[in-house]
């Protein structure tokens, strides 16, 4: 993942430049444009889910006749029909926007700040904390992903909280690598030596021409954070160890493939499998622009 | 310098191999860049007799490397080329890529700078000669083989080497290695492009002197770039001085730098070290202020009356065509006539530094 | 060389122990009472005492640290709570099981993916081959693993009813290697290794992309066409060198990649390590989930080692010190 990341110096007259040249190469790029504009969309229906919702989300509907209505197709009072319990198909799906981006955004900002945190410190000051920390990650990349996941989920319990810790115990590490490596160039830039010898403090030096120019690589880090908690999120739901009282996509696709409509019911299985591959695909597409941009062997000349 | 090397059949057969006469005719070369097109060329026009050592001198950025890799079609995609590059009379522009690839390294080879990156670094150096002989000719490992190490023989490397990687070797190893290949096939036209500009000064030499010596013996075709004004001295018959894009003098080398008669030649002439006669005081090195115009948007009429201590009105109203002032001999300079009092002013720094203040 | 190997090993065994370490005090630390989920399935006393005495949990923090250590280094995991057997016993054949979709489905991935990666690297910049392999590839990397196996699922066993998609198929008696050399397990294997090939294709194919497309501009390149070798030979100098940077990212990347093939065999019902693990998590067999995750650690270390080793073949620039 380190080597991905390659850096380009931004002059350091231009104020602003650091945000603003890289949100101009995610519109140039059209598939970077793309991804920000499903973002934007899957946003809107994650705040106004309630309002949008037609049902309650764990309400059985019964029919007239006092049946239970399992596994209906879409209707016209059920538009994406019902599950094997009778519920809204349609109302979990929406309601499972707000789920998943909220673990993917608060899971994706804590492992930011985190990684940011580690990253600036071990990179900037050097020395034994540097050491450290290395050592740290070292091993900690040696443990598998999601059979940790599944383990720590697995004995603290599930609940969302439980899933976004772990998210963060598992993605901060190659950030804070990331971003050190980051730091370590723009540390040994000649105008952060000529600040320091002219006796800026280091704090000074860290926000005005460290965080500035390691800015992209946090951004990238944080957009491809987003990716893997929603994918952590969901791979944990479909595997079981959902959030009993949400109702993820990951869930709903554990409850069909669990009640064995995984291969009959497609309105209950195709929307949040959908909506799945859009979000994930839509943030790396702007990672892969904003990595693309970081990249002056890639770039057009 | 002698050339003792054990020649096997195959290397006679391509020992015999006849020098190449290249003809370039109205070459204009234009980048597709994101602001539009970069003429780095803008119609130049020269020959290289059989035989003949041809050198392409001018300021880094005017247009020497582009001019080289043209000739064998290296340049981008995108990149737009007109005119002709007959090579015995048949157009590299036009051919077909089959004609082409058979054309490259059989007719005409690359000596490039060897900066690090010019071999494959994860690939032994033997088998990327090999790999140059095994394109073109129908022969087998061994003989290719046997053909690398009398190429190495010949540029003075042990051939044990041939099975080490390009990081294992100092730059001038890399250089002679980079020359061996050039070698491989005796193309009939060698194009040198600054083949020693990244190398120490005695490095140089014994860099120059090989290809001198392997020149003497084999007489190749060869184009010489450089921004040496010594090395084409030493080593060219004739000269082209190039500037933004253009040739501005050309001419048997004696004549062009003795008596250079362009402004720019001038300059330049000026600006390098030069051997003196005994007794003669060492006049002081100028240097030509400024640098060289933006292509996407030339200036008017003469390309160098930003920077030339001659130009007049007319300098920048229109531009002076590469006119034969003598048989072989042609200058781009409105002025030419002039050059016998350009030479004398020359020599006095004021002259330069005006011109610097008139720019600025 | 050997030298170097020596201490790589000693890495690797080092890692292995923090990660061991770390394992410890999960299971000791974050269940206040491991067995508290079973007394509440009414478990005598007695039988919880036993229980603990068997998961080393009786006695000081220092001391149940060495002795799962010393059950550790002889691979001795204990006992399964929910097959009543050797933990070892159970995992055996699960890790042989995943091995027959992991290993087909990690090299068919890695292949193709590197040779579609030299093709859209090779392609003309902003050509609709590059766009649109880009593109492409992208948007299956983003496609969780399940939802790859979802579909073949639906494609290929629902709705084209081609291949079966639950299970290894009957062992019909047979044991050892005849128990996977018959037609219907190998049928079986189609569909579960076709779904880790998928998922791990894309990424092989970006990062090869990108790196024949840094490569194509290099100096050499231009002295490799300057030869007048086909093009496809230049195109393999490119891809040889953007060996390199995907060699370094493949074996560690296999840490995020069992991950995805966990998932993968429980859309399959594959009974591999990965699906034992999540049913011993969701039984509270602990010495059985213990033991899976720390073979799949161990597997992760070897492969990170495997990477140096293959590394310092394919780059003579590497010197082992
Ligand atoms: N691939 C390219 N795209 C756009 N411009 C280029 C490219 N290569 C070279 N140039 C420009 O063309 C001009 C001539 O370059 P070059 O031929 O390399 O000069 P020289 O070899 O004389 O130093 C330079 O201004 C250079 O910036
Ligand atoms: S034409 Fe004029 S500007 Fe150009 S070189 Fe001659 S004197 Fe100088
Ligand atoms: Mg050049």
């Amino acid at each position: 993942m380190t080597t991905l990341v390659k850096y380009t110096k931004q002059s350091p007259s231009r104020r602003w430049s650091w945000l603003t040249d890289p949100l101009a190469a995610l519109i140039r790029d059209r598939f970077a444009l793309g991804g920000l504009i499903i973002l934007a969309i899957f946003f809107l229906i994650a705040i106004f889910a309630p309002l949008i919702a037609t049902h309650p989300p764990f309400e059985s509907a019964i029919s007239d006749t006092g049946r239970l209505m399992r596994l209906q197709p879409p209707s016209a009072d059920h538009w994406l029909g019902t599950t094997t319990f009778g519920q809204d198909v349609f109302s979990q799906f929406v309601l499972g926007f707000r789920v998943t981006l909220m673990v993917g955004v608060l899971g994706a900002i804590a492992v930011g700040v985190i990684s940011t945190l580690f990253g600036v410190i071990s990179g900037y000051f050097g020395g034994w904390v540097d050491d450290v920390l290395m050592r740290i990650t070292d091993i900690a990349l040696s443990i598998p992903t999601l059979p940790f996941a599944i383990l720590a989920v697995g004995l603290l319990g599930p609940s969302i909280n439980n899933i976004i810790l772990v998210i963060v115990l598992l993605f901060w590490r190659n950030g804070a690598r990331i971003i050190r490596s980051a730091v370590l160039t723009e540390r040994e830039r000649v105008y952060v030596k000529w600040a320091r010898t002219a006796g800026a403090s280091h704090v000074h030096i860290i926000r005005c021409h460290i965080l500035p120019n390691v800015f992209r690589v946090i951004f990238l880090w944080v957009t491809m954070s987003v990716a893997f908690a929603v994918l952590t999120e969901a791979s944990l739901s479909f595997i079981g160890l959902g959030d009993p009282s949400t109702t993820s996509w990951g869930q709903m696709l554990n409850t069909a493939f669990t009640s064995g409509n995984l291969r009959s019911a497609w309105w209950w299985v195709v929307p949040p499998s959908l909506a799945l591959v859009m979000l994930i695909s839509s943030l790396y597409l702007v990672g892969r622009a904003f990595e693309e941009h970081a990249n002056p062997r890639l770039r057009a000349k | 310098m002698t050339l003792n090397t054990h020649e096997t059949d195959f290397d006679r057969k391509l020992n015999a191999k006849p020098p190449v006469e290249l003809s370039v005719r109205d070459l204009r070369i234009a980048y597709a860049t994101s602001r539009g097109p970069f003429r780095a060329v803008d119609g130049i026009s020269f020959d290289v007799q059989p035989s003949s050592v041809l050198g392409l001198v001018g300021e880094s950025g005017c247009g020497k490397s582009t001019v080289v890799k043209s000739l064998m079609r290296l340049l981008p995609d995108g990149t737009q080329v007109d005119g002709e590059v007959l090579l015995n009379g048949q157009n590299v522009l036009a051919m077909t890529d089959g004609a082409l690839r058979k054309t490259r390294w059989n007719k005409i080879a690359l000596i490039t700078q060897s900066a690090m990156n010019a071999l494959d670094p994860v690939i032994c150096i033997g088998d990327q000669i090999i790999e140059s002989i095994q394109a073109h000719e129908n022969v087998s490992r061994k003989v290719a083989w046997a053909r690398a190490e009398s190429l190495f023989t010949l540029v003075g490397l042990p051939t044990a080497r041939l099975r080490e990687y390009p990081h294992q070797f100092s730059g001038g190893m890399r250089q002679r290695a980079v020359i061996a290949m050039a070698l491989s096939l005796n193309a009939g036209l060698l194009l040198a492009d600054e083949p020693t500009t990244a190398l120490d000064p005695i490095m140089q030499d014994q860099i120059m002197s090989r290809i001198r010596a392997i020149q003497d013996r084999l007489h190749r075709s060869m184009i010489l770039v450089t921004h040496d004004i010594g090395l084409v001295a030493e080593n060219c018959n004739t000269v082209a001085v190039m500037y933004a894009g253009k040739i501005v003098e050309m001419g048997p080398v004696e004549q062009v730098l003795v008596a250079p008669e362009h402004p720019y030649t001038i300059g330049l002439h000026n600006a390098f070290p030069r051997m003196l006669a005994e007794g003669e005081e060492r006049p002081p090195l100028i240097s030509i202020a400024g640098g060289l115009p933006n292509l996407l948007n030339p200036p008017s009429g003469c390309r160098f009356h930003t920077r030339c201590p001659f130009a007049t009105d007319r300098c920048s109203a229109q531009e002076p065509p590469l006119r034969e002032v003598q048989p072989r001999r042609s200058v781009a300079c409105h002025h030419a006539g002039q050059a016998v009092d350009f030479r004398r002013r020359a020599t006095n720094p004021e002259t330069w530094a005006t011109a610097a203040r008139g720019t600025s | 060389m050997r030298a170097y190997i020596l201490r790589r090993l000693l890495q690797s065994i080092v890692v292995v122990f923090a990660v061991t370490t770390i394992m410890f005090f999960i299971f000791r630390i974050v269940p206040a009472d491991p067995t508290a989920m079973m007394v509440e399935r009414g478990m005598s006393e007695e039988a919880r005492q036993a229980l603990l005495k068997e998961w080393g949990l009786t006695g000081s923090l220092g001391t149940q640290y060495v002795s799962y250590i010393k059950n550790l280094m002889v691979f001795d995991f204990g006992e399964s709570f929910f097959y009543k057997k050797p933990v070892w016993d159970v995992l055996l054949p699960r890790i042989v099981n995943t091995l027959w979709i992991a290993v087909p489905g990690l090299l068919m991935g890695a292949a193709i993916g590197a040779g579609l990666g030299m093709v859209v690297g090779w392609s003309k910049r902003g050509s609709a081959t590059e766009r649109s392999g880009i593109l492409v590839a992208t948007i299956i990397r983003g496609t969780p693993s399940f939802i790859i196996g979802i579909a073949l699922l639906a494609i290929f066993s629902s709705w084209l009813g081609w291949l079966p998609g639950f299970g290894m198929g009957d062992a019909n008696g047979k044991t050892g290697i005849a128990r996977f050399l018959q037609g219907d397990f190998l049928i079986h294997l189609i569909l579960p290794v076709l779904a880790i090939t998928i998922y791990f294709l894309p990424e092989n194919l970006l990062l090869m992309r990108s790196g024949v497309a840094e490569n194509r501009t290099e100096d050499y390149i231009e002295l490799v066409r300057a030869k007048g070798v086909s093009n496809s030979r230049v195109a393999w100098h490119a891809g040889r060198n953007s060996l390199l940077p995907l060699i370094t990212w493949l074996f560690p990347a296999l840490a995020e990649t069992i991950a995805g093939i966990v998932v993968i065999e429980i859309v399959f019902s594959w009974p591999g390590i990965g699906r034992e693990l999540v049913m011993a998590v969701t039984r509270q067999d602990f010495p059985l989930a213990q033991a899976a995750f720390f073979l799949l650690a161990v597997m992760i270390v070897v492969a990170n080692f495997a990477a140096d080793l293959t590394y310092g073949k394919l780059d003579p620039r590497v010197v082992y010190r």
